[in-house]
């Protein structure tokens, strides 16, 4: 449900809320509307046998024998309806209706209760008028077929009013949630190659401008904070060079000098390798800082990995030759993908390293090229000791060689160098698995 | 050949020097922008070697201004590697080669000869040829004595190297700079393997090789009379 549009729940709890409300009413209101009718049917039952104490009191002038039963026509037209069991002083049953027929409501104890007469409902008072005691009862059926019509009312209502408030909840935060949606949009335009862009101010002063006016100050810091970054590797990679170039002409002149032993030769050799190698780390902690500041520019364009590939495997060749690792090489004729050829081959360079570095003698190393949705996929793996599952994220931080012994070779920022690159091509670098057979790296990266 | 140089670090702008000298080029150093564009303007030279960051004002609009005032000198640009940018720029501002810092001194004389030969850039080149040995540049085939040698990528690499310039001595770094731009674990003992394979291919049945080693400084192809 996290997943939801936010209108969408917002939709959804407004029905839910409205359902709910509507249940809550009707188990308010139901018992009450019962209570308040039979309260009133109560009263007429009281109504009833006060009319009929009076008339057995006072009939034609005169009480009537309290020892005899009573004629029918003693007992008002008004009450006919209604089930009637009229006790004498002493228990004797004096008249009971017709309707009662062989039940009887003697067993009702004083006051006014609900029981069940011919297995339906019934409400039944019993009132008190020296020497009379009457039973008076009436079927509920009034006040049950209402409590039934209104709970009929109830179940047809809910789920038209939830349908209504969902799709009005629905169109309601859609206009809420307008300004927020054309947020969206400007602030994806704000990107490393459009900072100077901000949000657009809306016209009301409401709680989303001042959203707007938030974010917009904290797109100004960003901003500051990354240009200032970005001028900062750019400045650092300047200063670095420049002593770089010094000591890199300084060693060639020095091994153009004439009269070196070559003992003296060998070591302006090493000083040179490293010379080389410290220009390769600057470059690559200039790349990663563009990276990081979202400034590393690509020169994206149809490029056929069929030759590089070639290359490279030829490389691993040289490479691997005192370890006598065999090459094994399944590639389609043409894989074009979408990239920038110089960067590309830093990857595969740095994936191509890695699996003879980690190889073992007479290892294997393999590497596979396909094309499957719309995106090109490289696939190169190399036998050795497997890297164990819980190194397999850790494998791609910078300056991280997890599992591996001191006396390997680089600078532990190969794997991530290569999934920056990977995925500022909109592609992506994964180790795809590592057992006992292959360690096997797979690179995607957009087709043409 | 009359070089002028702009370069505002001293002891790199030194070393420059001294190798230029060294190679019998007469060299003028200048270490800012604005010292430097008077004169490239006032002296008649063959060739400018120009630093992309200067002071006072920067390689790129230095470049700019001369071209704007009809001076056609050549210029060499000097320039940091990554940033692709100034290579750009510089070539539309009028550079006629561009070499990325921290380069190799050999390769900045070679550049250099190049340019001061008037010879084409050697990308353009299409057919070498040295001895009985035929290189087809766009079609990357091989053939020794008019047989054809199937060759691998790195081989081809190699091979044209030596073919571009024969008699030269080219080092097994200079090798390695020049067939893989980024330094890696790619060291000298590669270059040997490529040469061994190279050899291997192209002096079957031969008794002398065709890539000769330089004990201590490196490997040369002589073109035989």
């Amino acid at each position: 449900m996290t997943r939801w549009p936010l209108k969408l729940k917002v939709g959804l709890y407004c029905a839910i809320l409205v359902v709910a409300g509507l249940v809550a009413t009707a188990a308010i209101m139901l018992p009450f509307i019962y209570k308040s009718q039979l309260q009133e049917l109560d009263e007429r039952l009281a109504g009833d046998a006060e009319e009929l104490f009076r008339d057995l009191k006072n009939f034609a002038g005169a009480p009537v024998d309290a020892t005899k039963p009573v004629n029918a026509k003693f007992i008002p037209i008004a009450l006919r309806l209604r089930y009637i069991d009229l006790e004498g002083p002493n228990g004797e049953e004096l008249y009971k209706s017709p309707n009662l027929r062989d039940a009887d409501l003697r067993h009702v104890p004083p006051g006014l209760h609900t029981v069940e007469l011919f297995s339906r409902k019934c409400r039944v008072g019993t009132f008190k008028s020296e020497p009379f005691t009457l039973h008076v009862g009436t079927r509920l059926g009034t006040i049950e077929g209402m409590q039934d019509d209104l709970r009929r009312a109830f179940y047809f209502a809910l789920p038209i009013a939830g349908v209504v408030v969902f799709l009005g909840g629905l169109l309601l935060a859609r206009q809420a949630l307008h300004p927020i949606t054309a947020m969206t949009a400007a602030a994806e335009r704000i990107s490393a190659l459009k900072p100077e862009e901000r949000l657009p101010m809306p016209r009301a002063n409401d709680e989303i401008a001042r959203l707007t006016r938030v974010l917009n100050e904290s797109f100004d810091r960003l901003q500051r904070a990354y240009s200032s970054a970005a001028r900062f590797s750019a400045d650092a990679s300047h200063q670095l060079k420049t002593p770089l170039s010094v000591l890199r002409a300084g060693l060639d002149e020095l091994r153009s000098n004439c009269d070196l032993t070559p003992e003296q030769r060998e070591i302006a050799g090493v000083l040179l390798q490293q010379t080389r190698r410290l220009t390769t780390l600057v470059e690559d902690l200039l790349l990663l800082a563009q990276a990081d500041a979202g400034r590393l520019r690509l020169n994206p364009a149809p490029l056929d990995l069929v030759p590089v590939v070639d290359v490279l495997l030829d490389d691993l060749s040289a490479l691997g030759a005192e370890q006598d690792l065999e090459i094994e090489r399944d590639i389609p004729p043409e894989l074009v993908a979408r990239a920038d050829g110089r960067r590309v081959k830093i990857i595969l360079q740095n994936l191509g390293e890695n699996a003879v570095k980690y190889n073992c003698p007479s290892g294997r190393i393999r590497l596979r090229g396909w094309r499957e949705n719309g995106s090109v996929f490289l696939a190169l793996a190399n036998t050795g000791v497997p890297i164990p599952g819980e190194y397999w994220e850790r494998l791609f931080d910078r300056f991280s060689r997890p599992g591996t012994g001191e006396n390997i070779k680089g600078h532990g920022l190969g794997l991530n160098i290569a999934r920056e690159l990977a995925h500022a091509h909109g592609g992506d670098l994964r180790l795809a698995r590592s057992d006992d057979q292959w360690t096997e790296f797979e690179l995607r990266l957009p087709s043409e | 050949m009359r070089i002028l140089l702009i370069e505002d670090e001293p002891q790199l702008a030194g070393q420059i020097a001294r190798a230029l000298t060294r190679a019998d080029h007469r060299v003028e150093t200048r270490s800012d922008g604005l010292e430097g564009l008077a004169a490239a303007r006032g002296g008649s030279f063959d060739l400018l070697v120009l630093d992309v960051n200067l002071p006072q004002l920067d390689g790129i609009s230095l470049l700019r201004r001369l071209r704007e005032a009809r001076n056609h000198t050549r210029v060499l640009m000097l320039t940091a590697r990554s940033e692709v940018g100034d290579r750009v720029n510089g070539l539309k501002a009028g550079a006629d080669d561009y070499l990325a810092k921290p380069f190799a001194m050999e390769e900045l004389l070679a550049r250099i000869e190049a340019l001061g030969r008037r010879t084409p850039q050697p990308d353009a080149v299409t057919m070498l040829e040295v001895s009985d040995v035929r290189m087809d540049v766009l079609g990357h085939k091989v053939q020794r004595g008019g047989e054809s040698v199937s060759v691998s990528p790195r081989e081809f690499e190699l091979l044209r190297i030596f073919m571009q310039e024969p008699g030269r001595t080219f080092s097994r770094e200079e090798i390695c700079e020049r067939i893989w731009e980024r330094e890696h674990e790619y060291d000298t003992r590669t270059v040997e393997i490529f040469v061994m394979r190279l050899r291997k291919k192209l002096d079957e049945g031969r008794p002398a090789p065709l890539i000769e080693t330089v004990r201590g400084v490196g490997y040369v192809l002589r073109p035989t009379s």
